[in-house]
């Protein structure tokens, strides 16, 4: 039975939960309902520049025993997403790392090519690197050589909360590649997260559309239930679809046609 | 910034900062009031390994910047 192996293994990591949180845009006092609501064992952070005097910091509004998922946000090219993975590890937080290399200011497309280039430096340092990827079959098979735990594909452009636009090209890659297939950006709605987890998703990341719903927390165990409703229709396999017509689904004699 | 009397000038996360004497990074760091347990130190761009701090000694034109962790997706 599928269900004996319900894990979300990332490198040598297993986690139960397929809901990973962004922690972008919405008050810091919120992160720790969001989180508990979500059931998340990861949440994303970004690096900067620090202000001098006792700013509060997110470290201390993160629940214990999540797993920190520090991304590398601001890069343009490979190696300064190399850099800001360096950077992000010496904060004693862990190896994990979600690699956004983007250029393009309109859209916020990953850089594929660039993407590929951290992977493969960051993965030789014993990084455990999940690179958000415009979904490309070749570029997902460039990453799993270059030693990705998983591929990050964009269900839409990041922020933009349109659902699983890129639906045909995910699927792809979740059908060919054989690593965890994480869908981030673009999910707008629970109902969408679902979607991508019945198709067979291994995990789906959401963070605008918690931070501008009208209640985060409850918003954020909406996703968890989705997240979970997909991944049990996924593991149960998913009924048949006609082409034409109709089945019914009582049997067909008349109500009282057979005892007459 | 303009240099008083000869002092050492560093750049801080892109700005210029006067060092009114000696300081390691360590004692740098205390008096600007960062809170150590949340940053990372980069000097000339190079990661400084927690726990070296002390060992550090700004000079002039030296190139700091201290991070930390922010809210991201």
């Amino acid at each position: 039975m599928k269900t004996l192996n319900n894990r979300l293994v990332l490198g040598e990591h297993e986690f139960t939960s397929r809901f990973i949180l962004g922690s972008g845009k919405y008050s810091l006092n919120l992160i720790k309902a969001a989180v508990e609501n979500a059931g998340a064992q990861m949440i994303t952070l970004a690096l900067r520049r620090a202000n001098p005097g006792g700013e509060e910091n997110i470290l201390d509004f993160i629940p214990q025993g999540v797993t920190l998922l520090p991304n590398t946000s601001g890069a343009r090219t490979a190696e300064e997403a190399v850099k800001i993975a360096r950077f992000s590890r010496e904060l004693g937080c862990g190896d994990f790392v979600k690699i956004e290399v983007i250029r393009d200011t309109k859209y916020l497309f990953p850089d594929n090519y660039e993407t590929v280039r951290a992977t493969e430096i960051l993965a030789s340092e014993g990084f455990v690197v999940m690179p958000y990827m415009q979904p490309d079959l070749n570029v997902a098979r460039d990453l799993a050589s270059a030693g990705a735990a998983c591929v990050m594909p964009l269900a839409a452009p990041i922020g933009s909360n349109r659902g699983l636009q890129a639906r045909e090209f995910i699927k792809i890659l979740i059908d060919e590649i054989d690593l965890p297939v994480i869908v981030d950006a673009g999910i707008g709605c629970p109902s969408q997260a679902c979607e991508a987890m019945e198709m067979g998703a291994a995990a789906v990341m959401a963070n605008t559309a918690i931070a501008t719903a009208g209640d985060i927390p409850l918003m954020a165990e909406a996703f968890k239930n989705a997240i979970e409703a997909g991944r049990s229709a996924y593991l149960a396999g998913l009924g048949r679809v006609l082409e034409n017509g109709a089945s019914a689904s009582s049997p067909l004699t008349g109500f009282l046609s057979a005892a007459d | 910034m303009r240099r008083v009397k000869g002092n050492d000038m560093i750049t801080v996360n892109g700005l210029p900062v006067e060092l009114n004497g000696s300081r390691n990074l360590l004692e740098f760091l205390n008096e600007q009031g960062y809170d150590q347990r949340v940053i990372v130190i980069g000097l000339n761009d190079k990661i400084v390994p927690k726990g070296t701090y002390p060992g550090i000694v700004l000079k002039d034109n030296d190139v700091l910047d201290v991070l930390h962790f922010v809210s991201g997706g």
